[in-house]
């Protein structure tokens, strides 16, 4: 009657991860692999992909094998997953063992503090041996400290969510340990701190690595991530000193937080607040111990100097020098490579995969990448934008079953499949900026450097499956096109866009960094045509990180359709110090580069479009030649509807521009296709598509400088009616003529003067 | 906080005979009530072999714990699996019997 489900659906044996993700010809890209199964042997093979989607009435998968690469059979072996943000200091300075006096300090915000196992915030510790010693939380959330074959132990919990000093020292010459802990604001009531001093045997924790929030003893293992009893919560201004403070050095240093750098016998004291977009953390006292962080704990968050007096990092480091540690923070797999792939110098450009076969006739796995065109050199005078940043935003999304609201909003029955069940179960495989952290707080950060479930095909049509769509079309059609990606727009800029006339979005490229933005933007003035062929688009501002371009960050800010919220004085991203939140909050809404702007959301049912007056213009008749009807779209794979899922529409108040065309708009919304919250500054009953007049999804069209132009359908729904009666349907026929005239040469007249 | 009443059980009915689409706005105030609940030992359909077999699960009680398999029925109509759910949900919810007439 209780069976697990996982085993039953879930039959996910080899899962991979390409690295780089966005490759060029020419270029190698390392597959990792790891067997679920632990050691099912597998052939490789590099296959072009076409579709993605399955589903009953689809297109169903299409993928070429390109011959003559990769051509593998392979021994997979499991590789292990460690997840859970630390900081380590490998080796300590000699200073550290120089003495067996010390004092160890910190200020903390616990957010678990009772989480039913222990807590470390620091440590030298062997956690077999006992040697060392370490400042944590037991299960309860009462500090401890273990030294000296000893625990000493707070009075009581700590509470989540308030500020504490912690202070430990160590005199060797009485034998004696002291725990000191303060509150560093006073309760309404109750003691807000205390000092337990105890009898100990010896301290040796010579040559031990010091970590902070997770313990662990041995170097390489900690290089790999491989640590224990992870804290939930803040940590400022960690400090060692090499003599046991007396009362009033203790109270002096719980008053400051981060000592003084000539403070008489420090060892070493990190400012947090320094290279925040970093992992590395430094110690600004003279002996230069710095340490890393490992597995992407969040930065750029508040301290315990917070006073909203600045409410941007870059303003006020110090206010902001606290790191934010969870259990289930995650940067890197770290697995060994499998094999690599040499791209042949003639590859075209397009959505590959290593298809992974299991010699046992267990599940095919496919290892997707992205192949782009070759620097500067187009083979097609059309590119599509593979929306690599918003797929590693997705990446392994937990909101369909931990998210209460979910239900509701979609106004369908809860129904998951294997990818939410196993990903519920399977946490190791790191989160999503969709997800928040064990301790409640939102995850801001994505990672590549796994495998990322938002990369799989045959699943829910939503962002890179659903894209999948297009790029069947497109082959179906016979057109020429290119594959360019976020992560090159971002790191080449305009140079990506230049070489073609026109550019194909996919149906959902939510995630846009400052610099893709701006390229677009850049293109669009030259004379670049764009054709947005989905919905609630350029909608986060999003960073990649400076050095590592595995990593985004988002910080949802303000408002927005959002799953969490950045915490006050978290709205700055940590990579970048840009604000985050929505582009339209941050004065470039989408409706200035592609004429609409999200509106709203709704997931039961999609609905049709039907055409406008402004559909006869003669500037946008063309593209609806060989179209019959006024109604347009009332089919397709996704609710049924062209108009749907996630929807535009045009507001010139937001920068659509007033020479714009709304060519035909959609309607019959249905009760759960709701006003997305940035819409509204209050509640009203009637924020739903069968009683409010702006849910809708606008079709639109314009012309821009240079000849350049925008066709936009404002709707996620509209590429899954791309494949309905085998292409031969108004949707791919509109499809097809916006393409084909930007495809034109032929320069767009200057724009009308509204 | 709207509950449903014996005078709902004809929602049920509208339910089994009418559209999604065409939903009356009493049938629409009783699914979204139904829906809105907690996660923890949440019931939901799970989707054994997509497009083809269904089940009825149970989410855990905490965040990731394991989905259970509520029961040993399978569906081979979704449109079944969720009927299913409904009389879970509404026995749940409602606190009122099941009209087992409505499952002829």
């Amino acid at each position: 009657m209780t069976a697990p489900a996982l085993a039953a659906i879930c039959h996910y044996d080899l899962l991979g991860y390409p690295d780089p993700l966005c490759v060029r010809p020419g270029e190698q890209v390392r597959i990792h692999v790891s067997s679920e199964k632990g050691a099912t042997r597998y052939h490789a093979e590099l296959v072009r992909l076409i579709c993605g989607d399955d589903t009953p009435g689809g297109p169903g998968v299409q993928e070429t094998r390109v011959p003559g690469v990769a051509d593998h059979r392979i021994q997979g072996r499991r590789q292990a997953l460690h997840i859970g943000s630390f900081g380590m200091v490998i080796p300590p300075a000699a200073t550290f063992d120089a003495t067996a006096d010390f004092t160890v300090a910190c200020r903390i915000l616990p957010t678990t503090p009772a989480h039913g196992v222990p807590q470390t915030i620091m440590a030298r510790h062997d956690a077999v041996t006992g040697r060392g010693w370490r400042l944590g939380l037991d299960a309860d959330g009462v500090p401890v400290a273990e030294l000296g074959g000893i625990t000493l132990r707070g009075a009581r919990p700590l509470l989540a969510g308030c500020w504490y000093a912690l202070v430990l020292t160590h005199d060797a010459s009485d034998a004696t340990a002291r725990l000191v802990v303060q509150a560093l604001r006073p309760f309404p009531a109750g003691p807000t701190g205390g000092a337990w001093t105890a009898d100990i045997g010896p301290v040796d924790a010579t040559g031990l690595p010091l970590t902070f929030a997770a313990q662990g003893s041995d170097p390489e293992a900690l290089r790999r991530g491989i640590a224990g009893t992870h804290f939930n919560g803040k940590i400022e201004a960690p400090c060692i000193f090499a003599r046991a403070l007396d009362p009033a050095g203790i109270a002096a240093l719980v008053a400051r937080g981060l000592p003084d750098p000539m403070a008489q016998g420090l060892v070493a004291a990190w400012d947090l607040a320094q290279d925040i977009p970093g992992s590395r953390i430094v110690d600004v006292g003279l002996h230069g111990c710095h340490g890393t962080l490992v597995n992407l704990p969040t930065r750029g968050v508040t301290g315990s100097l917070f006073d909203a007096s600045a409410m941007a990092w870059p303003d006020r480091p110090a206010h902001f020098a606290a790191v934010h540690f969870h259990d289930d923070d995650f940067e890197d797999a770290r697995w060994d490579a499998d094999f690599s792939i040499d791209l042949p110098h003639d590859l075209a450009s397009g959505v590959y995969a290593a298809r992974l076969t299991p010699e046992d006739g267990g599940m095919v796995e496919r290892v997707v990448f992205f192949v782009a065109a070759p620097r500067g050199k187009a083979a097609a005078p059309v590119a599509f934008l593979a929306s690599t940043a918003t797929y590693m935003a997705y990446a392994n999304s937990h909101y369909a079953v931990d998210m209460a609201e979910m239900e509701p909003k979609r106004g369908l029955w809860m129904t998951i499949g294997a990818p939410e069940i196993f990903l519920n179960e399977r946490r190791d495989l790191g989160l999503s900026p969709y997800d928040t952290h064990s301790d409640g707080s939102g995850v801001c950060y994505s990672s590549r450097l796994r495998p990322l479930f938002a990369l799989r095909i045959m699943q829910r049509l939503w962002a890179f499956n659903a894209d999948t769509h297009i790029t069947e079309w497109l082959a179906a059609e016979g057109i020429p096109c290119d594959l360019i990606t976020d992560e090159h727009l971002h790191a080449e800029g305009p140079a990506v866009l230049a070489p073609y006339r026109a550019v194909i979005t996919g149906t959902h490229p939510e995630y846009w960094t400052t610099r893709m933005l701006d390229s677009l933007e850049a293109w669009q003035n030259e004379g670049g045509r764009l054709m947005y062929l989905g919905g609630n688009g350029f909608y986060w501002r999003t960073a990649f990180h400076p050095e590592k371009p595995w990593l985004i960050e988002v910080r949802r800010a303000e408002s927005g359709a959002r799953y969490w919220e950045t915490a006050p004085g978290e709205a700055y991203h940590s990579f970048t110090g840009e604000y985050g939140g929505l582009w339209r909050r941050l004065g470039r809404s989408p409706h200035r580069y592609v004429g609409v702007g999200t509106v709203a959301t709704g997931f039961d049912h999609s609905t049709h479009y039907r055409r406008t007056a402004a559909a006869a213009d003669p500037r946008a008749a063309w593209i609806f030649e060989g179209v019959v009807g006024e109604r347009i779209g009332d089919f397709g794979l996704i609710g049924g509807g062209a108009a749907g899922s996630e929807i535009d529409s045009a507001d010139a108040g937001l920068g659509t521009p007033p020479h714009a065309l709304v060519v035909a708009r959609s309607e019959g919304h249905s009760r759960y296709t709701l006003l997305a919250p940035e819409t509204m500054t209050s509640s009203i009953a009637a924020h739903n598509g069968e009683e409010h007049p702006e849910v809708h999804a606008d079709m639109v069209f314009y012309e821009g400088p240079n000849g350049s132009a925008v066709f936009s359908v404002g709707s996620i729904a509209w590429a899954a009616s791309l494949p309905h009666a085998g292409h031969a349907n108004d949707v791919a026929r509109i499809t097809g003529n916006v393409l084909r005239r930007f495809i034109d040469p032929t320069p767009f007249p200057t724009p009308p003067w509204p | 906080m709207y509950t449903p009443t014996p005078a709902d059980v004809r929602l049920l009915s509208e339910y089994r005979t009418t559209p999604s689409r065409s939903y009356s706005l009493d049938l629409q105030r009783l699914l979204t009530r139904l829906r809105t609940e907690e996660t923890s030992g949440k019931l939901c359909i799970l989707v054994l072999v997509p497009g083809r077999e269904w089940a009825i699960g149970q989410l855990g009680v905490r965040r990731g714990d394991p989905v259970l398999f509520h029961d040993d029925r399978r569906f081979h109509r979704l449109a079944d699996a969720q009927w299913a759910l409904l009389r879970l949900r509404w026995e749940k919810h409602s606190g009122l019997p099941w009209p087992t007439e409505l499952d002829a």
